[in-house]
């Protein structure tokens, strides 16, 4: 899911902090995943003078939604003296902007999945191939509807917790294609019940600099590689 | 011809020669083809009618709407398609009527499918959990499972037609326990009035290479499409082709201030490549290896050109391959950048235009 009203408020924070140049957006890889034309249409009213896109859909997409606001690939572009407002517009980490919450910059972005299956296992027990995660206790492991052809990192089972209801649980096992194992301990869990791998660290969830960090990649990176099975929603 | 950011080049001939091999290999066992994200990102319906038109009668599709979408291509029955991610919430009638096989871990499914106002039988194949832990049954569960289901049979509801599990190939001494947890729920389940199900445990890599792990069917996915665990032989090697061929055009061929000279293709992270490749892995033009360098950018990744002077702007760039252009495979791709072939084809984006041959 993701929040418009967040990317408005944070394009105001960026823009009344750049210097008083030509503004450009940065919305390369559908907009780092959160989807180019719909970001566009939420900045429609901002004082932003480009978008920068990576391909010609993008930009159609773009002036088909009714943005009056030049979309333009970087072979096109002369950047020279814009202030260039990338993927921190998301609430994502950057070079320029590695602590985005620092300056009031929160997650557009809320990654939700539902709860497929559930399974209570003993102590000791291997999860998932390879049998590279083993349980400390007797427990419930939830199986959960995302997996690497989503986007989520074979390896997120290396630290990575994902929220499920009010505190986080470590990924069990390696991530399969489809769906990964939580396990969420004692916490009852069923079918059809939302797990949050990423969102507002205001409301218990992982941040995606946290989850990001955890599979060693940028924030900007995991979202923009999120397949196009996740439905994207927007507020 | 003129590809515009890039393109997959997909060899049909080559999939139907990795089919040829891995029934040879696996006989009298069958061969389920498996497709699931659009056959790993090599395109749904052009794999599956290739599959089928090479005499394969089983196709795993892992999900309810792919399965049907296929039987609206025109794939009918009687090849099986067999789903088993099956949503909690999902109505299982259109999937019943439309004779797709259905993967069952739970009695709560198999009370979703005597609820579903389903004309027909449903055909089931009942999952045992073999250690993998992520679904089927857990023995303890199974018996329970198994006598749900006769009962439901019995009712005419539906039929049940294999018993099957998935082991975590974490090494060879665990998949012989999963193999023998498995032979144990069999021998359960004919207790209970399944006299001879189907049954079928192995995928791609236990299938192969464990006679003991083919029972009635194997479901093979990454070998189809040439794709071999990583750190181990390779495609070649075991007699198979890579399908997939990944290029792209240079976009740019420019000389840094310090006297370097570096080209471009219009690929980045959001379309699938790894930030792990730059300096672990490298690309092919005119037959020769340029290694990938930083920044691997969202929409465009760098290669340097050292004193090759021959890349100009519009030249092939082979990105991943069979190796036939001096490019590397999937495999090296994999072992470089710490992961799969699996997760290079199907984190590709959807939006790379595909050509099939």
């Amino acid at each position: 899911m993701i929040d418009l009203e967040i990317v408005r408020s944070n394009a105001r924070i960026l823009i009344a902090d750049a210097s008083p140049n030509r503004i450009v957006v940065d919305l390369r890889g559908d907009a780092y995943g959160h989807g180019a034309a719909a970001v566009a249409a939420s900045l429609g009213a901002e004082a932003v003078d480009a978008f920068l896109v990576s391909h010609d859909e993008a930009a159609h997409a773009i002036r088909a939604s009714g943005v009056s606001i030049p979309a333009i690939q970087s072979f096109q572009a002369d950047l020279a003296d814009a202030s260039l407002i990338g993927p921190e517009i998301f609430g994502l980490d950057t070079a320029s902007v590695p602590d985005p919450r620092g300056l009031g910059l929160l997650p557009a972005m809320t990654l939700s999945a539902r709860v497929l299956s559930t399974k209570k296992v003993g102590a000791d027990e291997g999860v998932s191939y390879g049998y590279v995660y083993r349980t400390q206790t007797a427990t419930r492991l939830a199986m959960v509807c995302l997996g690497y052809s989503d986007g989520i990192d074979r390896h997120a089972c290396n630290g990575a917790r994902a929220w499920f209801a009010g505190s986080t649980h470590p990924v069990a096992g390696r991530v399969a294609m489809d769906v990964f194992m939580l396990d969420v301990g004692d916490d009852p869990v069923s079918p059809g019940d939302e797990v949050v791998l990423f969102g507002d660290e205001a409301k218990g969830y992982p941040s995606p600099v946290a989850w990001a960090a955890s599979v060693g990649k940028s924030a900007a990176e995991v979202t923009a590689s999120l397949g196009d099975r996740i439905v994207r929603s927007y507020v | 011809m003129t590809i515009s950011r890039g393109e997959l080049l997909i060899d049909l001939e080559a999939l139907r020669h990795n089919l040829d091999v891995l029934t040879a290999q696996v006989a009298p066992s069958q061969v389920m083809v498996v497709v699931k994200n659009d056959a790993y990102g090599h395109g749904l319906v052009d794999v599956t009618k290739a599959a089928v038109e090479s005499g394969i009668c089983w196709i795993g599709a892992l999900d309810v709407p792919t399965s049907l979408s296929l039987r609206e291509a025109g794939i009918s029955s009687p090849t099986r398609i067999f789903a088993w991610l099956l949503d909690p919430a999902e109505d299982l009638e259109p999937a019943i009527s439309a004779s797709i096989d259905l993967g069952i871990s739970t009695v709560e499914q198999l009370n979703t499918i005597a609820a579903s106002s389903a004309a027909t039988p449903a055909r089931v194949h009942l999952k045992i959990d073999t250690g993998l832990h992520r679904n089927g049954a857990t023995p303890e569960d199974w018996p329970e499972l198994v006598a749900r289901a006769r009962a439901l049979e019995d009712q005419g509801t539906l039929e049940i037609v294999a018993v099957w599990t998935h082991i975590a190939e974490a090494d060879d001494h665990e998949d012989s326990l999963s193999i023998a947890r498995f032979e144990e729920a069999v021998a359960v389940a004919h207790d209970l009035g399944v006299p001879s199900p189907l049954r079928h445990l192995a995928a791609s890599a236990a299938g192969f290479a464990r006679s003991d792990a083919r029972f009635d069917l194997v479901r093979f996915g990454a070998f189809v499409y040439g794709l071999p665990p990583g750190d181990g032989p390779s495609a070649e090697s075991m007699g198979l082709r890579q399908v997939m061929t990944l290029s792209a055009p240079v976009s740019v061929v420019e000389t840094l201030p310090d006297g370097r000279r570096r080209a471009s293709i219009d690929l980045g992270f959001a379309d699938g490549l790894s930030t792990l490749a730059p300096g672990r892995i490298g690309v092919a033009v005119h037959g020769r290896r340029h290694p990938l360098i930083d920044p691997l950018e969202v929409d465009r990744a760098w290669f340097d050109l050292a004193d090759d002077n021959e890349v100009a702007v519009g030249d092939l760039v082979t990105v991943w391959g069979d190796g036939s252009a001096g490019e590397p495979t999937l495999q090296e791709w994999g072992d470089a950048t710490g992961t799969m072939s699996e997760e290079l084809v199907v984190r590709l984006s959807p939006r790379i235009p595909r050509r099939v041959i």
